[in-house]
């Protein structure tokens, strides 16, 4: 019996690993959806959609989570805790599948300045990681960001 | 004399040799249906993945077509429409033909319909998508099956976003889990016409669209 346990062995690590890889590239590959999402989102309001957003302290700003603006660091955040269903600009819901509350997603907007001090450039940044660590490290997470140009004059 | 009596009885008994037999049968067997498990779990994990990907690429397609909209109003056919049910979407892209002389424009049509596919030794409800550029199928589509794909327009702060989500079936799990795919993409050529009409190299109503190929 313990050739046969010996020999099982391999046969569930197969088993098991086969089962894991599939679950992390299918987490992986939601999880970069949602972050495709977010900088779409940031890229359709535009350099001078933030930079209103900023000056008027986010206030008229329609994106899912809660806003953040700290003035002090130049810097808007959208945080989403769980990623759900979110009400578009009229109202319908924008669903998502139950398992995206696994997901945290944030938008972070910072206004870098030039030498002389100007505002050119907007890095957005989002990040989305795991809310459980079901599988994996707690650290994984799918980061991307894009920068938005001002005019040039 | 005692040893040569001893050597006479030594041996296994006909029991004892059905007994090991029948235990060694045993073990072959067990060994055989893990590894039989194991091969099929290994091959349906595999096929779970290349199901993945597949839809990774078609949605890769399906955003970059997006990502090139334009929303000719004047234009037959010109405005974005999405089919309630979220199984179509029709819209107008600019005309990637390079060798054109002029720009145009090329009607886009993604549109599902159902179908049922084997897979292992189950037999799941599945939506084929087919994609047009005009009236030529993109080919890369044809053998795409998956569990569920829906399309969503919706705004949000004040700009058209089209939402594309793939489902892929888990074939490793034992119950009928789907893996998901889901993401947004906006028109950015509509917002750059919206916030500054310059940008357009050409007026709108220069633009008519013909069997599929747009011609100015």
């Amino acid at each position: 019996m313990g050739i046969v346990g010996m020999a099982m062995l391999p046969i569930f690590t197969t088993l098991s690993s086969a089962n894991r890889g599939a679950a992390d590239v299918e987490d992986q590959a939601f999880a970069v959806g949602l972050a495709t999402e977010a900088l779409e989102w940031s890229r359709a309001i535009g350099f001078e959609g933030w930079t209103r957003a900023f000056i008027d302290g986010g206030t008229r700003l329609k994106l899912p989570g809660q806003i953040k603006v700290e003035t002090g660091k130049g810097r808007i955040t959208a945080t989403e805790d769980k990623v759900t269903s979110f009400p578009d600009d009229a109202g319908e819901s924008i669903e998502y599948p139950k398992s995206s509350t696994r997901y945290r997603r944030e938008l972070v907007m910072t206004f870098v300045e030039d030498s002389d001090g100007v505002v050119r450039i907007i890095r957005g940044e989002t990040t989305v990681s795991w809310n459980l660590n079901v599988r994996g490290s707690p650290e994984r997470r799918v980061r991307m960001e894009q920068m938005l140009h001002g005019k040039v004059r | 004399m005692k040893v040569a009596e001893r050597a006479e009885r030594s041996g296994f008994t006909i029991i004892e040799i059905v007994i090991v037999t029948a235990l060694v049968a045993l073990m072959i067997t067990l060994l055989y249906r893990f590894f039989v498990i194991g091969s099929r779990t290994v091959t349906l994990g595999t096929e779970e993945v290349e199901g993945i990907r597949r839809a990774n690429i078609t949605m890769e397609r399906i955003k970059r077509d997006l990502r090139s909209l334009c929303d000719i109003r004047k234009a037959t056919a010109g405005a974005p429409e999405v089919a309630p049910d979220g199984g179509s979407m029709t819209f107008l892209k600019f005309n990637p033909d390079a060798s054109a002389m002029r720009p145009g424009a090329v009607k886009v049509v993604y549109k599902t319909s159902p179908v049922t596919v084997k897979r292992g030794d189950r037999t799941l409800d599945a939506v084929k998508l087919e994609g047009f550029y005009g009236d030529t199928p993109v080919p890369a589509f044809s053998e795409d099956v998956f569990s569920e794909v829906r399309f969503t327009k919706y705004w949000l702060h004040g700009y058209p976003f089209y939402q594309v989500r793939f489902g892929v079936p888990d074939l490793t799990g034992k119950n009928e889990t789907i893996h998901y795919l889901q993401t947004s993409v906006g028109s950015r050529y509509y917002h750059a016409l919206l916030s500054d009409p310059n940008w357009l190299p050409l007026s709108e109503t220069q633009y008519e669209v013909t069997a599929g190929r747009g011609s100015r």
